[in-house]
């Protein structure tokens, strides 16, 4: 259900890169598929994430579980771009172009075999940004992530406070079942029972207990970090492990640069936008 | 041990020249916001490397005792502070709570919020790194805090899938890192099963011992603090009433049990027979187990009166009122089996008792009678419905549960609303609403709170809301989960009198616990559990009788009986339960 | 007809210190875990309205300006889509309201608020995202939650103030 923040433990290549080149794999890759809209130049990076998860030892279909629970949004996002996307508008002016219409008996909505191949290709692109944070994500425990943000100067109480909330998701998720079966215990129907004020109605009885529950954890949470000390000298605070770039990673960030420079030179020289694929199925003649 | 100098922010004063560790000097404190004072005149000196036990009440002082000793009072609870704290020679007032952490480290009661980073070996280490303690020297530290608490091997592990005492040995642990030399514990073992107590209590007996530090514990269990502590402290209503030796404290056995405390069973029996006019031997009232045998082994009993068994051996239950047939259940996030194959029968106006070590299955296969959880396999039917078809709203008009946190339920403007609560969701007419919720918290004593919102009474009177919002329903099976876990000592009996009153008005009562003597005191029927399945099923008094299942679960019966057992040859039944039980078989014997 | 808090009220904006990291990695925690059970109130097949959006404007009265960022972040996280840029100057704005504002009159500001800032915020990243390509169509879309969201925190933020004393000392 959503982006799953938990490690997979593995030993493999992006386990042990180090979390700061990882982000930046993330920045750079979102970045360079924003260049194309061909879905052959994007589908080839999607190929390679694929492989990569693999080469991973990461079970391809947990990883793309994320992008089955997205699946409403990728669709409503695939038809918007279908109908709306610059070539598809441009194409659909020439009649002979349109293939067919989403609303048939009122002949709206043309859909041309630019727009689809158009759509075909931002559908790939959203599918690779959030495939490739769901790896990042299995791949770097949130101690690493802590570090890495501490090491670009991010202030380390945000940091470890960020960190603190992510561990404490699995303790609320509990808290949260057991409110929800507490209260079913008095006779209470739950959230989804009952017409919309029905609804708006038991969201109190939900959530007031919720709410006080994380009132008194955040009392107990601010008293044992206190009592460790946390704050007392916060510029002078050391961190038990240590994260230091290794040739691994330098090597990643080459590799970064160059795909980097290299989309860019493509994009700038016309290459990879939907007219590629375009141009070689119309040769195929379909 | 030699331990290293490590990298400190301001050199702690050396011990050499105070004796005492802790000083409370005529102190006095009261909350911001509060016109109560928690601490009056508050008065104490502890040694270096002293253990102290320190018992009361509810609402004592006891946990505002432990917050002064690292300086969160005053600096983090803000309030008014009278008086001196001096700990190792410094004035809490003047410095810091980071210093004094490194002086006095604080352990509490609720294992899991303590608990903060996503690793074993993190969250011991995140103390030291506040210190800016040096890497190495962490790596060293975190390595031998882990090997006193005996949870090497756990570095990788997420502390949120430790049990109980695992945690709570984390917990220990996170503070040894620190290097303080005084250890604070505020009721370290009352969430825990009685594995996990004991596995705390013997990482404190082995700092206490071996390490020779200086040891605070606030708890309820006496008992089992008796031998270790160098002293117990009593207090009440902010003031320390007592303060001496274990033995002269547990003297004044009446004025405990007035106070709502536990002393051990051996102490109140003594104190018992001596208000009797029988003294056995000796002016002092034993403490422990041996002397008590010691005192009683040359008595000889005839003509044991305890026969009347509590509860009635059955063949045939009549009215069968929860029937479970080879239910297996498996939580869906899980693979292995929580119930393994239960087959069991509750008969109308029982009393039972579940009792096993946390993971065995008792409230998993409790929530199943109310319908919270559906079995995996076979099937469970209560009062005829089958549960599996059956929603839990319709089955709670029948089967009453009561949690074990009251603040899991309770959310409205007033005590007479939340009663309401219950009445409305399973549709009782308006009019027929008020003189239920009038005679409910009439009974449980909450009426002249009626109009006043939960969150202000204390953790009892929440706890008796929520049963009230509970008993409004009229169910015919009680369910309580866990009365007394986490609970002090008069606030359990209460739950579990109202349960006694329920059961004589013809209810059926079923309740989980860790309290060998609540099972006691209370049930008529025992049922144990581990890993998933029942070991034992039948009544109370041949429960624990039951040595070695009780071993194989960990379990230890309650120290009056296990004096009864010693007492066998002696005569003594073993299957006595009840101090009072004890007192009259002696009483009748003395001639 | 005091509207403002006067400044021994306030405390400082900028403190963050263990309570305010409690309160923010609480929240922030509550935020997440709402999403990730899927909790809400369906008001469409196929549409949730999502509790974490109550916890992200409740929070940030308690953590302080900081905090609010963690809350923040944490509330964004368990999407798909890349949300923290919504989320963040949101609960930031949420503090300052609750930090300048006396009780009942940050529940004044924070219903324009929601209506307003809160609509087009979420309109214009409904457009960025290429879902609602219309923008007026996305703001009456977004109106919805808003509908939803406005009575729902007066009355949690009023029965947390009636129940708890520390609530109440800590928001106003």
């Amino acid at each position: 259900m959503g982006l799953r923040i938990e490690v997979i433990p593995g030993e493999s290549y992006l386990h042990k890169l180090d979390a700061r080149p990882k982000f930046l794999l993330f920045l750079i890759l979102t970045v360079v598929v924003i260049f194309f809209t061909d879905p052959i130049y994007v589908g080839t990076i999607l190929v390679a994430l694929l492989l990569l998860t693999r080469a991973c030892k990461i079970s391809v279909r947990k990883t793309a579980q994320i992008v089955k629970a997205s699946s409403l949004l990728l669709v409503v996002y695939t038809l918007i771009n279908l109908v709306m996307g610059p070539g598809n508008v441009e194409a659909a002016k020439n009649p002979s172009n349109i293939l067919f219409y989403l609303i048939p008996t009122l002949n709206w909505l043309p859909v041309t075999p630019q727009g689809i191949v158009y759509s075909t290709a931002l559908l790939l692109r959203f599918v690779i940004v959030i495939y490739l944070l769901q790896l990042v994500l299995f791949t770097t425990p949130v101690v690493d992530i802590v570090l890495a943000l501490v090491k670009w100067k991010f202030p380390p109480s945000l940091a470890l406070g960020t960190s603190i909330g992510f561990n404490f998701v699995p303790v609320f998720m509990n808290t949260a079942r057991s409110i929800i079966d507490a209260q079913s215990c008095r006779g209470w129907r739950g959230l989804s029972s009952g017409n919309l004020v029905d609804k708006l109605k038991a969201l109190p009885v939900f959530l007031v207990p919720l709410f006080l529950q994380g009132i008194e954890s955040a009392q107990k949470i601010a008293v044992a970090i206190e009592a460790r000390g946390f704050g007392y000298n916060i510029g002078k605070r050391t961190y038990r492990r240590e994260i230091r770039l290794n040739s691994v990673d330098y090597g990643t960030l080459v590799i970064e640069v160059i795909l980097l420079a290299g989309s860019t030179i493509l994009w700038y020289a016309g290459y990879g936008t939907y007219m590629f694929t375009y141009s070689l199925l119309a040769r195929m003649k379909i | 041990m030699e331990k290293e100098s490590c990298l400190r922010f301001s050199t702690v004063p050396s011990l050499a020249s105070s004796v005492h560790s802790l000083e409370f000097d005529n102190v006095t404190f009261s909350y911001a916001g509060s016109k109560k004072p928690a601490l009056k005149n508050v008065s104490l000196r502890i040694k270096k490397g002293e253990s102290v036990l320190i018992a009361g009440p509810n609402a004592a002082g006891k946990t505002t005792l432990c917050r002064c000793m690292n300086g969160l009072v005053p600096h983090f609870f803000l309030g008014d502070l009278e008086g001196n704290v001096i700990i190792n020679g410094i004035n809490s007032k003047s410095s810091r709570i980071g210093q004094l952490s490194q002086v006095a480290g604080l352990v509490f009661d609720d294992p899991t919020s303590q608990l903060v980073c996503s690793s074993v070996e993190d969250e011991v280490a995140f103390g030291a790194e506040n210190l800016g303690v040096s890497r190495e020297e962490i790596d060293r530290r975190v390595a031998e805090s882990l090997e006193a608490v005996r949870m090497r091997g756990y570095e990788r592990r997420l502390p949120q899938t430790l049990s109980g005492g695992e945690q709570q040995a984390v917990a220990i642990a996170s503070i040894m890192v620190m290097d303080p030399e005084i250890f604070v514990l505020d009721e370290p073992t009352s969430n825990l099963d009685p594995i996990g107590s004991m596995q705390v209590l013997s990482i404190i007996r082995d700092l206490a011992r071996k390490e020779e530090k200086t040891m605070i514990v606030v708890s309820h269990s006496i008992e089992h603090f008796v031998t270790l502590a160098d002293r117990i402290v009593v207090m009440n209503e902010g003031r320390i009433i007592l303060d001496e030796d274990p033995r002269e404290v547990l003297q004044k056995t009446e004025q405990l049990l007035d106070m709502g405390l536990s002393p051990p069973d051996v102490t109140t029996l003594f104190s018992r027979l001596r208000r009797e006019g029988i003294g056995l031997a000796g002016d002092k009232i034993p403490v422990t187990l041996e002397e008590a045998y010691d005192r009683l082994k040359n008595m000889s009993i005839v003509n044991p009166s305890v026969s009347k068994q509590k509860a009635l051996s059955r063949e045939k239950r009549m009215d069968v009122i929860v029937r479970v047939k080879g239910v297996r259940f498996k939580y869906p996030t899980s693979d292995v089996f929580a119930l393994e194959g239960i087959d069991l029968e509750i008969g109308k106006n029982e009393f039972v008792a579940i009792i096993g070590q946390n993971g065995s299955g008792k409230s998993t296969l409790v929530k199943h009678f109310n319908g919270l959880l559906k079995p995996t396999e076979g099937s469970l039917s209560v009062f005829g419905l089958d549960t599996a078809e059956t929603p839990v709203w319709e089955l709670s008009k029948k089967v009453g549960y009561v949690f074990q946190n009251p603040d899991l339920q309770l959310f409205n403007y007033t005590v007479r609303n939340e009663i309401d609560f219950s009445l409305k969701a399973i549709g009782f007419p308006a009019d027929k609403r008020e003189p239920v919720v009038n005679a409910v918290s009439k009974r449980l004593n909450i009426d002249q709170y009626l109009d006043v919102s939960p969150g202000t009474l204390d953790k009892g009177g929440r706890q008796r809301v929520a049963i009230a919002s509970v008993l409004a329903m009229n169910p015919d099976l009680l369910v309580i989960d866990e009365p007394t876990t986490g609970q002090d000592p008069a606030n359990s009996r209460q739950v579990m009198n109202i349960a006694r009153e329920l059961h004589s008005e013809g209810k059926t009562i079923v309740f989980i616990t860790h309290n060998m003597g609540i099972v006691a005191e209370y049930a008529e029927r025992g049922i144990i559990m581990l890993q998933g399945r029942v070991l034992f099923d039948g009544p109370v008094r041949q429960l624990f009788q039951q040595t070695d299942v009780l071993k194989e679960s960990y379990l230890e019966a309650p120290q009056i009986v296990r004096l009864a057992q010693m007492l066998r040859k002696q005569g003594f039944p073993s299957a006595l339960l009840t101090v009072e039980e004890m007192v009259q078989l002696i009483n009748e014997n003395r001639g | 007809m005091r509207i403002f808090k006067s400044k021994e009220e306030r405390g400082s904006l900028w403190s963050f210190g263990s309570i305010q990291i409690g309160y923010a990695a609480a929240f922030g925690g509550l935020a997440f875990a709402m999403r990730a059970l899927g909790v809400g109130v369906p008001i469409a097949p196929g549409m949730l309205m999502d509790a974490r959006d109550v916890v992200s404007i409740i929070g940030p009265g308690f953590s302080g300006l900081i905090g609010s960022i963690i809350i923040g972040i944490l509330a964004a996280l368990p999407s798909a889509v890349f949300s923290v840029q919504i989320y963040v100057p949101l609960c930031l704005m949420w503090a300052l309201v609750f930090y300048f504002f006396r009780h009942p009159w940050y529940h004044v500001v924070n219903t324009i608020l929601l209506l307003t800032v809160w609509n087009v915020n979420w309109a214009v990243w409904y457009q960025i995202f290429g879902f609602i390509p219309e923008f007026w169509v996305a703001f009456i879309a977004s109106l919805t939650g808003a509908v939803v969201y406005i009575p729902t925190n007066i009355i949690l933020i009023e029965v947390l103030r009636k129940y708890s004393p520390t609530a109440k000392r800590m928001i106003g």
